[in-house]
C-alpha cells in the first residue's frame, strides 16, 4: 500500500517536472521560433523569386521541397519548371564540367551469375575531382554482367544488354527508371540463340544505341543486316537496319531508308549539333562517316573527313562529342602520339585541339601511359581521357604535358564507364 | 554620355549619384530613360536606401563585362566576397529589389548563393523564410514524403 502511494507521489512529482520540462521547451521553441521569424521574407516574396531560387537547388534538395505544399509540388512536377531547370543545369555544366561513373555494383564473384543487377552513378567533378553525388538503384530484369550503356541525354542514360530482352531509361539524379520494350534486334538476336563461342567471336554486332533528343526524346539504333538478324517481319534487305524508339507510343519503329554502307561494329555513335555519327567499315581502306539528323530521321555521308582519320583502321580512332562537337582521337600505338581534332559546325573544316606525345610525358605511374579515349575537356587545356579496358580516368595537362590518374584519387578501382554529363 | 550622371532616390529618401552607365545596369531605369531621355532624378519607391547601396555597388563593379577569362575569373571572386557579406535575411532584400530594379546578373547571384544557404534545410525551415502555407493534410504530406522518401533520407548521401 505504502509502497503504492510512493508510486503515485513519485509519479506525480515526475509528470510535475515532465510538465515542467515541457513548458520550458514550449519557451525555447517559441523564442527559436521568433529568431526564425526575423528570418523570414522582408514582404513574403514572390512566388516567381521563390521559384528563381529552387530551380538552383540540387535534385535531391528539390524532390524534399515538394512536401512544402500542394502549390509547390505541382510547380515543381510541371513541364516548364523542368525545362528551366534543365537549362540552368547545362550552364552550370558548362562552368563546372561533371562526369558520370557507371559501375556494376555486385561484381560476378561475389554472387555468382544473376539477372538482377545493382548499378552505382557517382557525379564527380571535373576541377575538383570531388565526389558530387552517389545512387545505387536496382534493375529487376537484369543485365546478365553484359552492361552496355548509351551517351547521356538531359543527364538521362539508356540501360540494356545483349543477354536479354532489357532496355531501361534511368535518371540517377531522380532515381527515375522506366522498363521499355525490347527492340526487334534483342528479339531477333534471341531467336538465332547464339552460343557462348558466337557470342565471343563471331558475332560483331552494333550494341550502342543514340539518346537523344529532337522535340521530344527518342533512342536510335542503328546496324548492320547480319544472319542472326534478319528477319521476314522487319521491311528492309539492304545492308543496315535501324530502329527507332518513341516514347509518346513507347514502341519501337524501323526506318525505311537507311545507309548503305556496313557500319564498324565496335564503337558508340557520337552525338551533337543535331545529329548522330557512325563509322562505316573500311571500304578500299577508307572509312567514311555517317551522319544521321534527329529531327528529319535522314541519313547522309560526311562531305568532308580528316584524311589521317579516313585511312586509319577503325580499331585506333575513337569518335565523341567535346563540348558540342564532334571530335575524333587517333590512337598511335608505335609513336605514342594520339591527336584529337574537332569538326567545326559548318562541317568544313577539322581543327586539331591536341596532341598527346604519351612517351614525352611526366606522369606518377608508368601504366597510365597508354593512348585512350576522351571524354570531356576541362578547363585550362586539361582533358580527362578514359582508358577502354579498366585502368579508369586520367588527366592530361597539356600545359605541363603531364598525366595524372583521376580515378586513383577517387579511391575508385573497379571497371569504370564513363560518361559525360 | 558616360559622364553624364543620374540621381536615384531611395523610397526612405536617400539620393545617390552614379553614371549614367551604371544607372542603366537597372534595366528599370534603362527603360525610363529611353522613354524620355532628359530625365536626370529618377525615384525608386520599392527599395530602402541600404539595400540600393548594395545594387548600386553591384552595378558599379560589373559595369564594363569583359570577355577575357581572366576578368571573369576576377568577378567571380568579387562575386563570392560580395556574397559573403550578407545574412539570409539581407539576401532577401536584395532579391527582391534585384527583381524589381531588373537587374539580371545580380538575379542570378543571390538565387544560387540563397539556394546554397537553404539547400539542406528541413522542409518547415524552409516554409519559414518563405512564408510557405502548408495545405497538405498530415496524411497528405506523409503521403508525399514517403513517395519521396530517398530524397529524406540522409544516410544516403555518402560514400562512394
Amino acid at each position: 500500500m505504502m509502497e503504492a502511494e510512493q508510486q503515485v507521489v513519485m509519479a506525480s512529482s515526475s509528470s510535475l517536472r515532465k510538465r515542467k520540462r515541457r513548458r520550458m521547451r514550449r519557451i525555447i521553441r517559441r523564442r527559436r521560433r521568433r529568431n526564425e521569424k526575423r528570418v523570414k521574407a522582408p514582404s513574403s516574396l514572390p512566388n516567381d523569386i521563390v521559384e528563381e531560387i529552387f530551380l538552383r537547388f540540387p535534385v535531391k534538395a528539390l524532390i524534399r521541397l515538394k512536401s512544402l505544399s500542394k502549390y509547390w509540388k505541382s510547380t515543381i512536377e510541371s513541364r516548364s519548371f523542368e525545362e528551366r531547370y534543365l537549362k540552368l543545369a547545362k550552364q552550370a555544366c558548362m562552368d563546372h564540367p561533371k562526369v558520370m561513373v557507371i559501375t556494376e555494383e555486385d561484381p560476378i564473384r561475389e554472387i555468382g551469375y544473376r539477372p538482377f543487377t545493382d548499378i552505382g552513378f557517382r557525379t564527380i567533378c571535373l576541377e575538383s575531382a570531388s565526389l558530387l553525388s552517389y545512387t545505387r538503384l536496382n534493375f529487376p530484369q537484369g543485365f546478365f554482367h553484359w552492361i552496355k550503356i548509351s551517351e547521356s541525354c538531359d543527364g538521362l542514360f539508356c540501360i540494356h544488354s545483349p543477354k536479354s530482352h532489357s532496355v531501361y531509361v534511368v535518371n540517377p539524379a531522380t532515381r527515375w527508371l522506366r522498363l521499355l520494350p525490347p527492340a526487334g534486334f534483342q528479339i531477333l538476336i534471341h531467336k538465332f540463340n547464339p552460343t557462348e563461342r558466337e557470342w565471343n567471336i563471331e558475332m560483331k554486332s552494333i550494341f550502342h544505341l543514340a539518346f537523344v533528343k529532337a522535340t521530344d526524346y527518342k533512342l536510335v539504333w542503328l546496324y548492320n543486316c547480319d544472319k542472326y538478324i534478319a528477319d521476314a517481319s522487319s521491311p528492309n534487305v539492304g545492308v543496315t537496319k535501324c530502329e527507332v524508339f518513341d516514347f509518346r507510343v513507347n514502341a519501337w519503329r524501323y526506318l525505311a531508308c537507311t545507309p548503305s554502307h556496313r557500319i564498324f561494329y565496335d564503337q558508340k555513335p557520337a552525338s551533337a549539333n543535331g545529329s548522330v555519327y557512325w563509322f562505316t567499315e573500311p571500304y578500299n581502306e577508307r572509312i567514311e562517316v555517317v551522319a544521321f539528323d534527329i529531327h528529319t530521321e535522314t541519313f547522309r555521308l560526311l562531305p568532308k573527313i580528316n584524311p589521317a582519320i579516313a585511312g586509319s583502321d577503325p580499331h585506333h580512332i575513337d569518335m565523341c562529342t567535346l563540348d558540342n562537337s564532334l571530335c575524333m582521337s587517333k590512337r598511335e600505338n608505335d609513336t605514342m602520339i594520339q591527336d584529337i581534332w574537332r569538326l567545326k559546325p559548318s562541317e568544313d573544316t577539322w581543327e586539331k585541339i591536341f596532341t598527346i606525345d604519351l612517351l614525352s610525358c611526366s606522369s606518377s605511374r608508368k601504366d597510365l601511359v597508354e593512348p585512350s579515349t576522351p571524354v570531356a575537356v576541362c578547363k585550362n587545356k586539361k582533358i580527362l581521357l578514359s582508358h577502354c579496358y579498366s585502368r579508369g580516368l586520367v588527366k592530361y595537362d597539356s600545359l605541363t604535358k603531364s598525366l595524372d590518374s583521376f580515378s586513383y584519387i577517387l579511391g575508385l578501382r573497379e571497371k569504370l564507364l564513363i560518361f559525360k554529363v | 554620355m558616360s559622364s553624364n550622371k543620374i540621381v536615384l532616390t531611395s523610397s526612405d529618401g536617400e539620393s545617390f549619384e552614379v553614371e549614367e552607365v551604371v544607372a542603366r545596369k537597372l534595366q528599370i531605369v534603362g527603360h525610363m530613360l529611353e522613354d524620355d531621355c532628359v530625365i536626370n532624378e529618377i525615384p525608386l519607391q520599392n527599395v530602402t536606401g541600404d539595400i540600393l547601396s548594395m545594387v548600386i555597388e553591384y552595378c558599379k563593379t560589373h559595369v564594363d563585362e569583359e570577355e577575357s577569362e581572366e576578368a571573369q575569373t576576377k568577378l567571380k571572386t568579387w562575386d563570392e566576397e560580395f556574397m559573403k557579406k550578407f545574412d539570409i535575411k539581407t539576401l532577401l532584400q536584395i532579391i527582391l529589389a534585384a527583381n524589381y530594379l531588373n537587374v539580371k546578373g545580380l538575379l542570378d547571384l543571390v538565387s544560387q548563393t540563397i539556394a546554397d544557404t537553404i539547400k539542406d534545410y528541413t522542409p518547415e525551415q524552409i516554409r519559414e523564410v518563405f512564408g510557405v502555407e502548408n495545405d497538405y493534410t498530415e496524411e497528405e504530406e506523409a503521403e508525399v514524403r514517403k513517395e519521396n522518401a530517398w530524397a529524406f533520407d540522409e544516410a544516403d548521401t555518402p560514400k562512394p
